[in-house]
């Protein structure tokens, strides 16, 4: 028989065990704290929100600094700097108000008369700053209120707002407040830079942030740790929580998934490779030529063996921006794979035992394995591709000065197809080291940016893929997806197809 | 002595001067440069790029830089990073540390390792013994580092737990836990140079064990442990003195491996930064640092040589 008092116990104890294991079930709500570890193989090497280029600093610097808008995980903008904005019918004036109570981590608000310096500091030419293309559409900016800030543009410009989360803001005469701003940082991101070392960056909780309640971590570390499979031993033996990046690829996320302790998360990326042709070196410069590699290079294979399918096969827009409704390779002429179409095409052009060279990124492996692909789907149609090894910095100088016959690499893409295409593809285009050049793309470009209906800029962009389809200036061969691994204990960490970790300022530890 | 001492420091200057020439023309002499890998594939302004090198003097005469190069270098100063914008002789120092502490290191344990080994082997005739030398060496001699250093970090930090991998506290602040975390790096780097000093060390002490002296300590009925490591030891250790010092050089340029596999941020990482970035200063400087050290060491062994070995008269 079980006693009185004893029964109580029992019932007390098992009551109280209830309700602990009741309260941390209902206990889902973020918890604050903790220190966040992330390793990348990549240095962080300049901070100078204008002028840094490498991915690993974009990394860092999203998280200190912020633009007038934001990108959403459905990459929609959202406000961030700005709390609402209003663009005039023409398409020439953008007016935005400034977000109540934004303040720079040395406690100064922001006014617009640090918008309109970030503005001019990325279009002075003496900055030297890779982004001032991308907003030399302005003509005036014009400070309405301590609050308020108008952008005047020469001619519409369709994607500006699509820029904004590019531009960061900064305190008027930044220069001169920070020192250098290379290592120095003053933004009024959710954190702020606390140590720059030799191989890491310390971020901390930025407590005045406007956006109130966030961030949850107190800390941030983003080490380089350069070896691909040192990287991923740092994440299994607990000293990192996430990793991301160059190197985590699809065999990264095979070796963690399934493993207790760990989760993979993927989003479908905006960056694509492509084979890219020079397009004045005979015989490419006849079209018939372009279409015929086109049609002889099979894109599903590469994604099945390059990514192990995880990749997706598509041609100039990116699948993962659906609103402008991306074709498929099966609505574009010449990326279905057709073998004797190919060789018509070749015979028609007079070209008979064609042979030219590939030249992948070194460092880059899956452009090795993408050239070794296409070299054997080419033989099958008598091409002799040779596959050209040459270093990362002869590569970027041979790229840069077109001379190749074709090379594999890949490029950054876009959520606006006029930041996506524009300047790989318009004769003027910045980065159009193809020397493609075709009246047709050039109107629709133009057409393309300075339209500013979304429904009319959406057909200016179907018959632009098909063009770009039919005239195969290079060839978009797939979207690979993009990985994150980490703890199971990192909450709220979503991995944007921008390869962005700005919602690390939702991101919390249950720990 | 004293005059030989002070020729070879003298002798350091033209080395130097050199080795300065050589290290510019080299770094220049590899295609692509600064600004274009600065921007990679994500612009092509040749304006922005014309900018870009104006910064940082690229636009001059090759010759015109090595002068206001070496000017500078004279001054102290090693010129200010093309990719971080940072001065290079702050970059160089903030790494100095982790590459002589995981030089010195895996001397130290290559010397643990081998000198003891090596005398074993030479005494010890015994069969295990001999299949347990030529196995450690052979294999320490052929397995490449950035092979053993992986392996080494999936057995014994990922599946044994004994080693943390990527967090280097400093030596100040807790001295064992730094050596602890060191001691994987330091252990991949040692092995080829154990391995080979446990040669040489065996080579040497079997010569010596022929000798009439240490029959005749042997004759005169000394401990056999007072035999091998006072009568033998001393004087086969020479030859693995000047190995050593060889190998303290070598142990330099074997960091660069070891500090990617590890994720120590040293110099030899900076240094393959810097060439694959084409960060001309930054890697003019880290060779220049490096070499002056090789050089350093080699004198230091020059001159340790002289008092080791007294047989040896110099000038």
């Amino acid at each position: 028989m079980v006693k009185k008092g004893q029964l109580l116990r029992i019932v007390g104890l098992l009551a109280a065990g209830l309700l602990a294991v009741g309260l941390s079930m209902t206990a889902e709500g973020p918890k604050y704290g903790g220190t966040l570890s992330i390793g990348i193989t990549q240095q962080v090497l300049n901070l100078d929100p204008h002028v840094a280029t490498a991915f690993s600093s974009w990394r860092v610097m999203e998280l200190i600094y912020e633009g007038l808008l934001r990108f959403d995980k459905q990459l929609q903008l959202q406000p961030a700097l700005a709390e609402s904005w209003t663009v005039s019918p023409n398409g020439i004036e953008y007016t935005f108000k400034l977000r109540r109570g934004a303040k720079f981590h040395d406690g100064s608000p922001l006014t617009a008369e640090d918008v309109k310096y970030s503005f001019e500091r990325v279009l002075n030419p003496r900055t030297s700053s890779p982004l001032r293309s991308r907003v030399s559409a302005i003509k005036a900016i014009e400070i309405l209120s301590p609050t308020e800030v108008k952008f005047v543009l020469s001619k519409p410009f369709a994607p500006f707002l699509e820029v904004l989360p590019l531009i960061y803001i900064v305190p008027k005469n930044f220069e001169e407040k920070v020192g250098d701003p290379k290592v120095k940082t003053l933004g009024t991101g959710p954190f702020k830079l606390a140590e720059f070392g030799p191989d890491y960056v310390r971020l901390v909780h930025n407590g005045d942030y406007w956006d109130e309640g966030l961030p949850y971590l107190d800390e941030v570390i983003i080490r380089q740790i350069p070896d691909p499979s040192t990287l991923r031993s740092a994440l299994r033996t607990g000293q990192l929580d996430l990793i991301f990046g160059f190197g985590v690829d699809v065999t990264t996320a095979g070796a963690f998934a399934g493993l207790p302790g760990f989760q993979v998360i993927s989003v479908p990326g905006l960056n694509y490779s492509l084979l890219g042709i020079q397009n004045t070196r005979p015989p490419f410069n006849d079209v018939r030529v372009r279409q015929a590699i086109s049609l002889a290079v099979d894109r599903r294979q590469i994604a099945e063996i390059v990514y192990f399918g995880r990749a997706a096969v598509a041609g100039p827009i990116p699948p993962a921006v659906s609103k402008w409704e991306p074709l498929s390779p099966s609505e574009l002429p010449n990326y279905t794979r057709d073998l004797e179409k190919a060789k018509a095409l070749l015979a028609e052009a007079g070209v008979s035992n064609l042979s030219f060279k590939i030249m992948p990124i070194p460092t880059v492996p899956e452009t090795i394995q993408i050239a070794q692909v296409i070299q054997a789907q080419l033989k099958e149609i008598g091409v002799t591709a040779e596959i050209e090894s040459v270093d990362f910095a002869t590569f970027l100088q041979r790229w840069r000065q077109s001379e190749f016959d074709t090379f594999v690499s890949l490029n950054s893409g876009a959520t606006d197809p006029d930041i996506h295409l524009y300047r790989h593809l318009h004769t003027n285009g910045s980065t159009n080291v193809f020397k493609f050049s075709d009246k047709v793309v050039d109107e629709l470009l133009e057409k393309g940016r300075t339209t500013i209906d979304f429904g009319a800029r959406k057909e200016i962009y179907r018959k632009l893929q098909i063009r770009i389809a039919e005239q195969i200036p290079f060839l978009f061969l797939t979207y690979p997806e993009i990985f994150a691994v980490m703890k199971a204990d990192v909450k709220g960490f979503v991995l944007l197809p921008t390869q962005s970790i700005v919602l690390l300022r939702e991101t919390w530890l249950d720990r | 002595m004293g005059f030989y001492i002070v020729k070879r420091i003298i002798w350091l200057i033209p080395v130097l001067f050199v080795i300065s020439v050589v290290v510019f023309s080299i770094v220049h002499l590899i295609p692509g440069d600064p600004a274009t890998v600065l921007l990679g594939t994500e612009a092509a302004d040749p304006a922005l790029l014309k900018a870009i090198k104006q910064k940082y003097g690229l636009d001059k005469p090759i010759y015109v830089q090595y002068f206001l190069w070496i000017q500078r270098v004279l001054h102290g100063d090693l010129g200010l990073s093309v990719t971080t914008g940072r001065p290079v002789s702050k970059l160089v120092a903030e790494r100095i540390p982790y590459t002589l502490e995981l030089g010195l290191y895996a001397l130290a344990l290559a010397l643990l390792l081998a000198i003891p080994l090596g005398t074993l082997a030479a005494v010890r005739k015994n069969q295990a013994v001999q299949w347990l030398f030529q196995g450690f060496t052979l294999l320490g001699l052929s397995i490449p580092r950035f092979w053993s250093g992986t392996m080494f970090i999936l057995l014994f930090s990922v599946h044994l737990g004994w080693f943390t991998i990527v967090n280097f506290p400093s030596f100040m602040g807790d001295p064992l836990d730094n050596l602890r975390s060191f001691f994987l790096p330091a252990f991949t780097l040692a092995l080829p140079a154990a391995a080979s000093i446990a040669r040489i060390t065996r080579a040497s002490v079997l010569e010596v064990s022929n000798m009439e002296y240490v029959l005749t300590a042997r004759s005169k009925g000394l401990d056999e442990r007072r035999v091998v490591f006072i009568h033998m030891l001393k004087n086969a250790l020479l030859p693995v003195i000047t190995v050593t010092g060889i190998y303290a050089g070598y142990l330099l340029s074997g960091t660069i491996v070891v500090e990617k596999v590890f994720a120590i941020p040293g110099l030899g990482r900076l240094g393959v930064d810097a060439i694959l970035q084409r960060d001309y200063p930054v890697l003019q400087g880290t060779v220049l640092v490096v070499v002056t050290l090789f050089t350093l060491v080699n004198l230091a062994v020059d001159i340790l040589y002289v008092f080791v070995n007294p047989k040896i008269r110099y000038v």
